[in-house]
């Protein structure tokens, strides 16, 4: 199979390779990112999980947007995304 | 506001097929998808930019294709994409966000085809990253073409796990084993059942002939008991049960795993049709709460139809049939087509369906979930994620006599979160079940309210009118 034209996006002031057409959490799994964000109460690491838009566990923040679910979110070229600290304050 | 004959929600096997049958009697048709392409998720589409030779590409996805193209040639249905529906309100007015827009739009009819998602079961280290449903990795693999680890033990019951199992393998990841938590002891009772479905049968056999060439073991009466690591997986350790599904004390074996992959078969989509106030059943066989529906798949509620998986889990094949069902009932009332038409257009979709139903319905009978895998859930694991309440604070709950699902929610804030309860509900309905020895009808599900999933507040405030 062949994927879409190759770039970068920016994750945590971090080069991750991505491709056109996939998510931001195909980019961050084959990069061997698992951490989307630390929960609020109990400070527990949470990641990519249903895939679907369900479960919240990859809520990170993309171009400075919280609670954005990277599972279904598409990479763009230098879009930037942070790992998210409860529900959106920046590390 | 805009009013169209009928609103079909969900671009699936069911959605698709109902658009092409309403559309072929001249029914002014839109279908809204959430995604980006059509298909759903037994049908994703590759996504824009990737390509893939025939060779490349399951049956079914080429099934996907022809049916996706069969929509788009020369008929006249409205294809909504990268729609998000998030309330229903009287008079079938369906609101949806689309680029932060709420749009809405009127309908005379309705086939509501939200689809399943993967049934969540907890365990200590549940919510570990490097925990995955199988839909998430199902879609990683045939889609994306990215593994979600490198060396992957699998956990649930049924055939998609032997499908998931397969993929991975070809990817070149090292599946170190795969937990089947059914005993299969009764399995040969449902054999009779199976016959005449060829064609599911020769790919289930083909996936156990991968995974025994590629030596990866399939432990039959096995769960996935803990999930161990600090800040992602490092060990699984698994367990034999019984024939409840309980885990049988001293069983307990440990592996190095990097990734876990949950996949205890499905759970109907139901909020839609629950916001609706569509009168639900419970059926355990077809995957807990389903909108309570007539043979042609209309609800309680005239003129709302419910296709596929969020009516009974049931698979593709029955979802599209079921699908055009609704729409061929809906030509009808439309007086597009006349009483007689219909039941000459429907009796080889029944006859279609009662083979179908017959294998799912063995299927379901060895693979759904027994209730002795929820019986035990140690104290400290997280039942809602989003709030972050445990099984301990729910049970504290249910032992001061509430039993209401809705107090329950209200008390521990459980299923108040951004999901709305779709990862903790059915598990704590489960719960109250258990502990207070009531049918899980008296226990009932969460009150769905608008918007169902979490839209950003200018998406209401900016009304686009159409």
């Amino acid at each position: 199979m062949d994927r879409g034209e190759p770039f970068e996006i920016e994750v945590d002031g971090e080069k991750v390779l991505a491709y056109k057409g996939e998510t931001i959490a195909a980019a961050l799994l084959a990069a061997g990112k698992r951490i989307c964000r630390w929960t609020k109460i109990k400070k527990e690491p949470r990641g990519i999980c249903c895939g679907i838009g369900i479960c919240m566990g990859c809520a990170m923040i993309v171009n400075g947007r919280p609670n954005t679910l990277v599972c279904q979110t598409l990479a763009t070229p230098d879009c930037k995304v942070q790992t998210q600290i409860g529900t959106g304050e920046t590390k | 506001m805009r009013e169209v004959e009928l609103a079909i929600i969900g671009g699936g096997p069911a959605g698709i097929c109902a658009a092409i049958e309403a559309a072929k009697y001249g029914v002014e048709v839109t279908l809204i998808e959430e995604n980006s392409r059509l298909g759903g998720q037994f049908y994703r589409r590759l996504a824009d930019g990737f390509t893939a030779n025939q060779r490349q590409l399951d049956k079914y996805y080429v099934r996907g294709t022809k049916l996706i193209a069969e929509l788009e040639y020369g008929r006249k249905v409205e294809v909504i994409e990268n729609a998000l529906v998030w309330g229903i309100f009287p008079d079938k007015e369906v609101a949806y966000l689309r680029d932060d827009k709420t749009e809405t739009l009127k309908a005379q009819r309705l086939i509501l085809a939200e689809g399943a998602y993967d049934r969540p079961v907890p365990f200590p280290g549940w919510t570990l990253p490097g925990v995955l449903t199988a839909g998430a990795a199902l879609k990683m693999v045939k889609i994306e073409k990215v593994l979600p680890g490198e060396r992957i033990l699998l956990a649930g019951s049924g055939p998609l796990q032997l499908l998931l199992a397969a993929h991975l393998v070809r990817t070149g990841a090292k599946v170190v084993a795969v937990l089947e938590a059914s005993p299969l002891d009764n399995a040969w009772k449902h054999l009779p059942h199976l016959w005449g479905q060829w064609e599911l049968l020769k790919d289930g056999l083909g996936y156990l002939w991968e995974l025994r060439k590629a030596k990866v073991p399939l432990l039959r009466g096995h769960v996935i008991v803990e999930a161990k690591g600090e800040e992602q997986v490092c060990q699984a350790i698994y367990a034999k049960v019984d024939r409840d599904w309980q885990i049988v004390p001293g069983t307990e074996k440990n592996v190095e795993v990097d990734t876990i992959i949950t996949g205890y078969g499905l759970i109907p989509s139901g909020r839609l049709s629950r916001l609706c106030r569509c009168p639900q059943k419970w059926d355990p066989y077809l995957g807990g709460w389903i909108p309570e529906h007539d043979e042609y798949m209309e609800t309680a509620l005239p003129g709302i139809f419910t296709a596929g998986d969020c009516s009974g889990i049931e698979g593709a094949a029955v979802a599209a049939e079921e699908g055009r069902l609704a729409a061929i009932k809906i030509c009808q009332e439309l007086g597009r087509i006349t009483p007689e038409e219909t039941s000459r257009r429907c009796s080889p979709i029944f006859k279609e369906l009662r083979g179908l139903r017959r294998f799912e319905s063995a299927l379901n009978s060895i693979f759904a979930t027994r209730r002795g895998l929820l019986a035990r859930i140690p104290d400290e694991v997280i039942i809602c994620r989003c709030e972050e309440v445990t099984a301990g604070e729910i049970r504290n709950v249910i032992a001061e006599g509430i039993t209401s699902i809705n107090e329950i929610k209200a008390l521990t804030r459980a299923g108040m979160g951004p999901c709305q309860g779709r990862m903790c509900a059915p598990i704590i309905t489960e719960m109250v079940s258990i502990e207070t020895k009531r049918p899980v009808e008296e226990v009932g599900f969460f009150a769905p309210r608008p918007p169902i999933k979490p839209i950003p507040l200018v998406g209401v405030a900016r009304h686009k009118s159409s």
